[in-house]
Formats: C-alpha cells, sequence, structure tokens
C-alpha cells in the first residue's frame, strides 16, 4: 500500500466518528446543568436572617435514611443526577445519597425535595420543578435561616429532570438547614439572554422579566454521613513564577477536596487562581470540582486560600501526587486598568487584551476590549468602575457587561453610565497568566 | 448562537472533530474526550457568538486548545527524550497515521486542521493565531515529511 493509498484509508478511517461519541449532546446538557464553577471574590460567607414565605406543606413523605444505591429504587435517579460529578457518583454510589421525598406547592408550582449528598462541608440538593405534572425549565437558588459562613449556588433544570443547589460551609456542615428556595421562571418565549448589541445599550426595557417564587424547608440529615476527612499534610513552599505560595495541607472530603494555600506577604502579585490535579496510585486523575464553588477568599486581599477539586475519597489507591500546571495571578501594582476617554488610551491592560473602540452611544460611553487567549475564561473587569481622581464607585447596575466571541478572540464591552471625568479606573479580576511547560509535583501520604 | 443550534452544529461535526483530537492526541478514548470536553465548553459560551457562520471554526479551536492542554498535562509522562523533528527516511518506515503521531505538535496541528477538520489555509491561520504563510510553510513541511502530495481537492 503506498502512501495515498494509506491516506485514502486514513481518512475513510477518520470520517467515521466512534460509537463513544453517540449521545453527545445529552451528555453535554446534562454536565452543562451541572456545571459549577464560579469563584467567589473577596465576598465574606453570608448570614441571613429570618425570611418569610407563605407556603403550602403537602407532604413530608420520610426522614432521610441512606440506603446503597445499587439496592434501593428510590435512589437510581439519584445516580443519574449525579452521575456527570465524580465526586457525587463515587459519593453516592458508596451509599452517600440520602432521600429526602418533601413536596411544597405554591401558585400551581410545586417543588419538589428529593435527594441530599452531604458530607463535613458541603450539601448538594438535588430537586424537581413541575407546573402541571410538567418539568419546569427554571433557575432555583437557595439561602438559610439562622445559619452564617456558608456560600451556595444556584442550579438550573435547563430541560433535565433535577437542577442541584449547592451549600459549601467553612465550619462543619449543621445536622439541619433551614432553607428558602426561590425558583426564577423566565417567561414564556425567552430564549434566554436579551438580544443586545453595541449599537442598543441595555436598559429596563431590554431586561427579561421573571417570576420567582419561594418554598421554605427544613432538611435534617443523618449524621452517619459526616465522616472524618482524610487530611494530606503538605507545609511546603511552591515558588511559581517569580512568586511563591505555601502548601499547607490537602482535605479530601467525600463531595470534593480543598487544597488550604497561603500567601506570602513579599508576592508582588495576588494568587487569584491555580491549575492543578491529582493523580493516585492507580493513575486516576482528579481535576476541576463540578459541584460547589471552586475558590473562596476572605476579605481584605484578593487571594483565594482553599481551592476544590473532584475528590479521591473513594478510591483506595494511595498516595496521591499533587500537580500544579499552572495560575492565574493579580499583580498589586496592577490592579485598575486607567483609561483616558479623550484620548481612547488604556493603561495596565493585562498581555492579550487590547482596547478596541470606545463610543458614545445614548446615555452610555461603550469601551470594548478584546482578547486573545481563547483559553482564558474568566473575567477580565469587575463589575464597577472608578470615576477620575474622586474614585467614586459605580456599581453593576448602573452599568452592563456584555462577553462575545467572534470565533477568534473574546471581546468584553463595557457599557458605563456617562462618567463625569475624562479618566475611568476598571478593576481587574486578573493581570497575568502563568501555563507551566513541566507541572511542579508533590507527593502526599 | 442559540444552543440547540450549536448542539446540531457539533453532532454533525463530531466526526471531523474526532479525527482531528485523534491525529493530535494518537488516542481513541482520548480523542472522544478531547471532543466531549470541547463540545462541552463550546455549549458553555455559544451564546457569546457573535455570528453562527464563525461557530465552526470556533469550535475547532475551542478544540486544539483541549488537545494542547492535553499534551501539556501528559508532558511529564513521556519517558523518552524530546527528539528533534523526524527525517522523511525516519517517517517512511512507520504506517501513515504513527508518522502523523512521530510529526511535532506543530505541524501535526496543520495537517489535522487542514486535511481532517476541512478548514482552509486562513481558517486554519485564525485557530492556530498564526499568519498564513507560517501555516503554509508548516504545510508544506509537513506533506514532504510524510511523503503525500495533498491539494486542496484532497481535504476531507
Amino acid at each position: 500500500m503506498n502512501r495515498m493509498d494509506e491516506w485514502q484509508a486514513l481518512t475513510e478511517q477518520l470520517e467515521q466518528a466512534p460509537p463513544a461519541l453517540d449521545g453527545l449532546s445529552a451528555r453535554v446538557k446534562t454536565r452543562a446543568r451541572q456545571q459549577r464553577s464560579r469563584k467567589i471574590l473577596g465576598i465574606p460567607l453570608a448570614s441571613l436572617g429570618g425570611i418569610a414565605a407563605a407556603f403550602v406543606l403537602l407532604i413530608n413523605l420520610s426522614l432521610p435514611f441512606a440506603l446503597a444505591c445499587s439496592g434501593n429504587p428510590l435512589l437510581a435517579p439519584l445516580a443519574r443526577a449525579a452521575a456527570l460529578s465524580p465526586s457525587l457518583k463515587a459519593a453516592v454510589e458508596s451509599g452517600y445519597g440520602q432521600y429526602v421525598g418533601q413536596t411544597q406547592t405554591v401558585d400551581g408550582l410545586t417543588l419538589h425535595v428529593e435527594y441530599l449528598v452531604v458530607d463535613q462541608r458541603q450539601v448538594n440538593i438535588f430537586l424537581q420543578v413541575k407546573q402541571g405534572g410538567d418539568n419546569v425549565d427554571c433557575l432555583i437558588s437557595g439561602t438559610l435561616t439562622g445559619q452564617e459562613g456558608y456560600i451556595s449556588l444556584s442550579g438550573n433544570t435547563d430541560g433535565d429532570e433535577y437542577a442541584q443547589v449547592t451549600f459549601d460551609f467553612e465550619e462543619d456542615t449543621p445536622d439541619a438547614l433551614d432553607v428558602t428556595f426561590s425558583v426564577e421562571v423566565p417567561p414564556a418565549n425567552n430564549s434566554g439572554e436579551p438580544p443586545i448589541s453595541i449599537d442598543t445599550p441595555p436598559d429596563s426595557a431590554n431586561q427579561p422579566k421573571t417570576n420567582t417564587t419561594d418554598f421554605s424547608f427544613h432538611l435534617t440529615f443523618d449524621p452517619e454521613f459526616k465522616a472524618s476527612a482524610q487530611i494530606y499534610t503538605i507545609q511546603q513552599w511552591i515558588p511559581l513564577d517569580g512568586q511563591q505560595i505555601f502548601a499547607d495541607r490537602l482535605e479530601v472530603y467525600p463531595t470534593h477536596a480543598q487544597l488550604h494555600v497561603v500567601d506570602d506577604a513579599d508576592n508582588t502579585a495576588w494568587l487569584v487562581g491555580l491549575d492543578f490535579y491529582l493523580t493516585d496510585e492507580k493513575g486516576a486523575t482528579y481535576h476541576g470540582i463540578s459541584n460547589g464553588i471552586s475558590a473562596s477568599g476572605g476579605t481584605g486581599s484578593p487571594f483565594f486560600t482553599i481551592y476544590r477539586i473532584e475528590s479521591s475519597f473513594f478510591s483506595d489507591a494511595r498516595p496521591l501526587t499533587l500537580s500544579i500546571t499552572g495560575g492565574t495571578w493579580l499583580e498589586k501594582d496592577r490592579q485598575y486598568v486607567q483609561v483616558n476617554l479623550l484620548t481612547a488610551e488604556a493603561f495596565g491592560l493585562p498581555t492579550g487584551v487590547s482596547l478596541s473602540r470606545i463610543e458614545k452611544i445614548g446615555d452610555y460611553t461603550v469601551l470594548e476590549f478584546e482578547e486573545t487567549n481563547m483559553d482564558q475564561t474568566s473575567q477580565i473587569f469587575h463589575h464597577h468602575f472608578l470615576d477620575g481622581e474622586v474614585k467614586r464607585e459605580f456599581s453593576t447596575s448602573a452599568w452592563r457587561i456584555l462577553e462575545e466571541t467572534d470565533g477568534t478572540r473574546s471581546i468584553t464591552t463595557l457599557y458605563l453610565p456617562h462618567p463625569n471625568e475624562t479618566e475611568i479606573f476598571l478593576p481587574l479580576v486578573w493581570s497575568q497568566l502563568l501555563q507551566l511547560d513541566t507541572p511542579i509535583q508533590i507527593s502526599l501520604s | 448562537m442559540e444552543k440547540e443550534a450549536f448542539l446540531i452544529l457539533a453532532e454533525t461535526r463530531k466526526a471531523r472533530l474526532f479525527g482531528t483530537a485523534r491525529l493530535y492526541l494518537g488516542s481513541d478514548s482520548q480523542a472522544v474526550d478531547a471532543v466531549d470536553e470541547a463540545v462541552y465548553k463550546g455549549f458553555l459560551s455559544c451564546h457569546k457568538l457573535r455570528q453562527d457562520a464563525f461557530a465552526a471554526t470556533w469550535l475547532t479551536r475551542i478544540l486544539i486548545n483541549v488537545c494542547n492542554k492535553e499534551l501539556r498535562r501528559r508532558k511529564r509522562e513521556i519517558t523518552l527524550a524530546q527528539a528533534p523533528e523526524p527525517s522523511a527516511e525516519t517517517l517512511d518506515h512507520l504506517p501513515l497515521k504513527e508518522a502523523i503521531s512521530a510529526l511535532s505538535t506543530e505541524l501535526r496541528a496543520v495537517i489535522a486542521l487542514r486535511y481532517f477538520s476541512g478548514l482552509t489555509l486562513d481558517e486554519t491561520a485564525k485557530v492556530l493565531d498564526l499568519p498564513v504563510g507560517t501555516v503554509s510553510t508548516r504545510q508544506r513541511k509537513a506533506l514532504a515529511l510524510l511523503r503525500l502530495e495533498l491539494g486542496e481537492e484532497e481535504q476531507s
């Protein structure tokens, strides 16, 4: 067979999609439903006062109880709902799922709290929303009454069976929670984000009107599912691109693992993102978390102190290897981008980001930034800006960010209510990206 | 771009995406994972696409980034020393699929995109963020090493 014959054969072979790619769309949609990779920057863990909500309690089937998933048909749907989160999948298969079976109906909308996956630091709640017996596409957020030190992540159904709401706790998960779920149902014929172009700045008329309904539940947890974490002591300084961070320890819980790091005050930049993964003795790898927040930090500094990834809790293969592949930095002397609105110049932009357009449209000054690094999906700017020397702060309620791509670059468009000054300051989320050619590896035992 | 329209596009192109990833990564299972990951990433961001006409190129670029990330992650597992570009004589003794795998990442990328993803020179240059001239040079070099004489009509 000559080379052209080989070429023909290879072309024909690779033109066929393998059976493993069957169901691609369904997998993507289910995984997207469970996508939870939002970072919380400098927001103190919240506490709430009491929230009053009118509701009708219909059914409280039973206290939560745990049974091995394979033997209990009640937990079979949980296995499907948790399937695309490796940590939750392993937890459910190891008997960590709890059936709740609580239901309420308000104004024709029914919320079913079906399952929980709980450990010492995280509560994952799987819910269904129905109207007239049919599943409803909606966004569900959760808040807690009488509880401090937590961060919650909303979930949406997006046409799938279950939505997932996650609570991450700073300290031990309590034995019971009073939860209010706010269900936002978009109006009919709403295809998602309002059509916004650079020539039609956002205003209240463009904002989609959603209907929000609140439901309150009291959830109790089986204390059997708060097993102690596996703790790996690291206690090691890690040099990263001229800076260094102190890796203190890895805490492995059933639902996720937490890498605890400490800043070096002498660093010239704060670490605001860390790319890393774990490998166990059998070669299995554990990557970015798919349930709950991916990082958290305290107030007073943009530095994130805890990074979360998938859990190796149920793996018998130890020791573990921690591999760090890159990071994202915010340089201390480059926290703001200074934009001169008269000369259309911007100073202090991150590498790969450029100011491509300044224009006045209606009541807004519109700034357009381009970014060629398509790998970077985090936002560039915070949702506020500072106006001139006085540095008055304008919050997101006064402006809008539009993020787009044309296939080769990302475009961020800022709509600012006309600033009084000729210079504005845009606070950066990050200023520098680091990608290591050779990962830094640390053995954990 | 609407999410459903994006998924339809992804389904119609998944064979080409797989072919590209397979040449890049040298493994069927890793190519499947890469396509899954790229389509997932595209699904999350497709609403940001200004014009639907860019979708195919954009998705291919996401796939290349996913493949590059995987290659960087695997780099530590390569036990052989990083060899210089193999000679045509060396590649002559290998089956074509292995010969393509033996090329450097830069040359392999051009072959995968030009002849398996069906991209033009301009589109390939945009995906790889390179000048068109560089892409053309690498294409000629790769084809010479593989002893292949392919024109536009040979694109899959």
